[in-house]
């Protein structure tokens, strides 16, 4: 074993690459970041399969002792400080948020463990960081992540030891959780944090002794941000494989049970067992006032509370623009100098027209420009990232989400869904991944959707550049009044779909612990502000460069008879650069910025917002040259030149122009990346519909998102069906007394589980027209809920392909069940005269049906 | 929407009716005597510790009826329709229970 660095094990450390992909490279990103679609039937039919371990938990088997990789899964409750801890072992780069739920990815990485004394032969743990969770019985996407890695369950692999994290200081709550996962019967480490706070309160907990009364169950006191205690915890971890004891009173599961029965009915066992484990601590858990209670009297207070949230805001904004700007200007000036008297020095050695030629220029005005405006971004999102990490760090982040929470309700949200809205004003990229932290999954949508209306760090220089040309005195509130503005269209937005795509949505309860205010431990707030900030320029640098280049290269062409040769275009307006720019140009003529410059930042801004000011300031510079200096200040020639056009373009009313301009980089379609997360996270459609391509016609067609669980639900359901040749047995749970109900209700049961038309027609000795007719009158009177099937559905483009064959989709079981409307034995007259309307738009049977409509139609044109 | 004049901190008043977390003020410590929530979230609640019986303390009043509960050393944060849905009665031992 090497000698041990920093109180760490001597390992090493591999992590997965979550990093997204951005530009046009990340519409073919795959999906190694699987959205989970989540729903609450899910957890009714989640079941797991207890190991029979007895008095000792399962012990590593053979198969991953012959390939030496053992999968370690670290669970526990939000803010156990979990994360730090993965973070601390394995190095890697996964985001420490001090908010509950702010876990959104599984991360993994391997850890090489070579013994106690480090010569040993290696072995390689293949660790999984789940999200924070209460509970094995999930209520949001992310709980349910992290009780399918503990069970193994979803295509997860099933863990050879489990890393449970109790925190010291909430210990009830936590040995109520371990007990779950413990009789689960995977071997159990606990790895106890928060040690510091819970002596501080008083209620220190002894390791050694908890892990007496838990009859053996290693116990490790660890500290996640400081590494104390992970040797021990690694070595725990290995000799855990080969079994760890089951406490007292505590009972392994056995065979295979519904989660939901096994959580629920045993949880009144779990709470005695752990107030007696807490008995035996003898803790002395006095409820006292805390200095996070003294806090909090301002801080959640409900005036005082909102005013300091207002007021934090409003430094972290001003501190983005104020302090940045000096630092930006030395990238701009001295770094931008350093860097073209090298690329000078290189082409001077190939003689003096190497530097007057186009390679020099693209180098120059193309590959460097785009390297510096990139380090432009780097003081505004390195001081964004060290604020919000304070945030988190020091809890924060989690009363702001409280104080929200009301404001987030009038919208359809609850508090929880601040987080990735506010955490939308860095990037957009990472709120869309924590909507999963929202249980509902037409929230998750819904939050979605409102996460580009966020201000990003991207848009920032956009605001900061016009601010200075047009404002100058006053940038600093006119960038402050962009981010009101922003939560203001936010909060618009989310009304106007509350009230039609999403009527009838309704808020979580909100139920949330608070963690204890801490003080950010210096470590690891640089690493986290240097990791996101890694992220930011090694996913923005690509696409930046690229479209600088690439704009360099537009404005190279010549368009026009002697504009000039490539690369030497005296004009860039006669080249095709400017003439794509003047052609959109006029589209923005009424808003006052219909000046070919803005049309063609705005494009290019498409891709990636932070090209916008870089394509600025690259065709202004063609244009007339440019001080790079002020272009970041708008005070200097780029302001000039944007006061100049704008006032011709909008008839003297630059200013107008420019305010107009700035709301419509607040509210015009997200960055390329975010699209491509949109359609990874939502669809296709939510997609189009976010960027506002394709009007809503959710509004009031019934759409449905399936879970994978779902899909193979129906999957199955239709091979069953397939072979017993659409005859087969109705569920037992959904038979219905055959001898009362009339043929509408029989036909109703047929097909809602699984029957086809002809099979219901055969089994019932009816025609299977009128079989089609009784389907349809179900359908329309509400009795029998028929999925959308029309192109694009959610269905189709999901995980389920709908049968063509089938009326199995049409019987969804999926869909929400209403209680039948008052019985109507038969047709009335006039369903009876509707009858041959439902012909024509409804289901038709062998193929007579009309293009227009008709659902085997459709379900026909989609197999065709 | 109950009633009930608030009592002042930490002490037990009498209640006249059905009283709700929500119409506590800070430092009042009551007993869970319910949770009028469906089965998922009450079933949640208890898992954070929120059963009846256990004795809690509001530590902070937030706006429109939000309540921070502490039980013991923890702190709860809810929203001002599942403070409503808690139903609760003023403690007359405030000492600390860890059932």
């Amino acid at each position: 074993m090497t000698a041990p660095m920093n109180g760490l094990p001597p390992h090493t450390a591999e992590h997965g690459d979550h990093a997204h992909r951005r530009g046009f490279g990340a519409l073919f990103a795959g999906r190694g970041d699987q959205t989970v679609r989540f729903d609450r039937r899910d957890t009714d039919r989640m079941s797991v399969v207890g190991r029979d371990g007895g008095a000792r938990t399962e012990a590593t088997d053979g198969e991953h002792e012959a390939d030496a990789l053992r999968h370690v899964v670290f669970v526990g409750n939000p803010n156990v400080g979990k994360s730090s801890l993965f973070n601390t072992l394995l190095g890697a780069r996964t985001k420490v948020m001090n908010a509950p739920g702010t876990t959104v990815l599984l991360e993994t990485g391997r850890l090489h463990y070579r013994g106690p004394d480090g010569n040993g032969p290696a072995e390689v743990w293949d660790c999984t960081d789940t999200p924070g969770t209460y509970s094995l019985l999930p209520l949001s996407p992310d709980e349910k992540v992290a009780a399918d890695a503990v069970m193994g369950a979803e295509g997860l692999p099933r863990p050879d030891l489990v890393v449970a994290v109790l925190d010291a200081t909430n210990i009830a709550r936590s040995l109520y959780f371990l007990a779950m996962v413990v009789e689960l019967g995977a071997p159990t480490v606990v790895a106890l944090t928060m040690n510091d706070l819970a002596e501080a309160q008083g209620c220190g907990v002894d390791a050694e002794r908890l892990s007496a009364l838990l009859d053996g169950l290693p116990v490790v006191a660890v500290d996640g941000r400081t590494g104390a205690g992970t040797d021990r915890l690694v070595r725990a971890i290995a000799d855990g494989f080969r079994g760890t004891p089951v406490p007292e009173g505590l009972h392994p599961l056995t065979g295979t049970a519904n989660v939901r029965a096994w959580v629920e009915d045993h949880a009144d066992a779990r709470f005695d067992w752990a107030a007696r484990i807490i008995r035996g601590l003898d803790l002395q858990m006095r409820d006292r006032v805390t200095l996070s209670d003294r806090i909090d009297r301002v801080l959640l207070h409900p005036v005082l509370g909102i005013v300091m949230f207002l007021a934090v805001m409003y430094l972290v904004f001003q501190a983005t623009t104020t302090l940045a700007g000096p630092m930006q200007d030395w990238f701009d000036v001295t770094v931008r100098g350093w860097l073209a008297a090298m690329v000078d020095t290189v082409f001077s050695w190939f003689g003096p027209a190497a530097s007057t030629g186009w390679a020099h220029a693209l180098v120059v005005d193309g590959v460097l420009d785009g390297v510096v405006t990139v380090l432009t971004f780097i003081p505004p999102m390195g001081i964004m990232f060290l604020l919000l990490s304070l945030l988190e760090d020091s809890g924060y982040l989690a009363r702001a989400a409280f104080v929200m929470d009301r404001a987030m309700r009038t919208i359809g949200l609850d508090g929880r869904a601040f987080l990735p809205i506010i955490v939308g004003f860095g990037c957009n990229l990472p709120a869309l991944a924590a909507t999963r932290t929202l249980p509902d999954s037409r929230q998750r949508v819904l939050t979605g959707m409102l996460i580009p209306f966020s201000s990003c760090s991207a848009r920032l220089s956009v605001y900061l550049v016009l601010a200075y040309a047009f404002f100058r005195g006053h940038a600093g509130s006119v960038v402050f009044l962009m981010y009101v503005l922003s939560v203001a269209v936010i909060l618009l937005a989310g009304l106007l779909l509350r009230h039609t795509k999403f009527r009838g949505l309704k808020p979580e309860p909100f139920a949330m612990s608070l963690p204890p205010y801490q003080c950010p431990r210096l470590v690891m707030l640089i690493r986290s502000v240097l990791g996101r900030l890694w992220g930011f320029v090694r996913g923005a640098s690509s696409v930046i460069v690229t479209m600088i280049v690439a704009l360099w290269v537009l404005q190279g062409i010549p368009a026009t008879p002697g504009a000039g040769s490539f690369g030497q275009v005296e004009d860039v307006h006669d080249s095709v650069y400017g003439v794509v720019a003047d052609a959109v140009a006029p589209v923005f003529t009424p808003a006052g910025f219909g000046d070919w410059h803005a049309s063609a930042a705005l494009i290019t801004g498409f891709v990636a917002k932070e090209v916008v000011v870089g394509s600025m300031s690259q065709s202004y510079n063609v244009a007339g040259g440019d001080d790079a200096t002020e272009q970041r200040q708008g005070e200097g020639t780029l302001g000039a030149r944007l006061r100049e056009s704008f006032d011709a373009s909008s008839g003297g009313h630059g200013r107008a122009a420019a305010a107009a301009f700035l709301l419509f980089v607040l509210a015009y379609t997200p960055c390329l990346a975010t699209v491509a997360e949109l359609k990874r996270q939502y669809g296709f459609r939510t997609m189009l519909q976010t960027v506002g391509v394709e009007p809503d016609r959710g509004l009031c067609a019934r759409r449905r998102h399936l879970s994978a669980a779902e899909a193979r639900m129906v999957s199955a359901q239709s091979s069953r069906w397939r072979r017993a040749g659409g005859s087969g047995t109705m569920p037992p749970d959904r038979r219905h007394a055959d001898g009362d109900a009339d043929a509408v209700t029989q036909v109703i049961a047929d097909l809602e589980s699984g029957m086809t038309l002809e099979a219901c027609a055969r089994h019932r000795g009816l025609p299977r027209g009128f079989v089609a007719m009784i389907a349809d009158h179900a359908r329309r009177t509400g009795r029998l809920q028929v999925m959308d099937l029309s192109p694009r559905a959610a269905c189709g483009e999901a995980w389920c392909n709908p049968d063509p064959g089938s009326l199995i989709c049409a019987g969804c079981p999926l869909l929400p069940r209403h209680k039948p409307t008052p019985q109507k034995r038969d047709l009335d007259r006039d369903q009876a005269a509707g009858l041959p309307h439902a012909l024509r738009d409804g289901l038709r049977v062998g193929g007579t049906g009309s293009p227009h409509g008709g659902l085997l139609a459709r379900l026909r044109s989609r197999r065709g | 929407m109950d009633t009930t004049p608030p009592a002042g901190p930490g002490t037990a008043t009498p209640t006249r009716g059905p009283r709700t977390l929500a119409g506590c003020r800070a430092g009042d410590t009551v007993i869970v005597d319910g949770i009028d929530l469906d089965e998922r979230h009450r079933f949640r609640l208890m898992e954070l510790g929120l059963r009846a019986g256990v004795v809690i303390r509001v530590v902070q009043r937030s706006g429109f009826g939000g309540r921070v509960v502490a039980r013991g050393p923890e702190r709860i944060a809810l929203d001002g329709g599942t403070a409503r849905a808690i139903r609760v009665r003023i403690s007359d031992d405030t000492e600390e229970t860890t059932r």
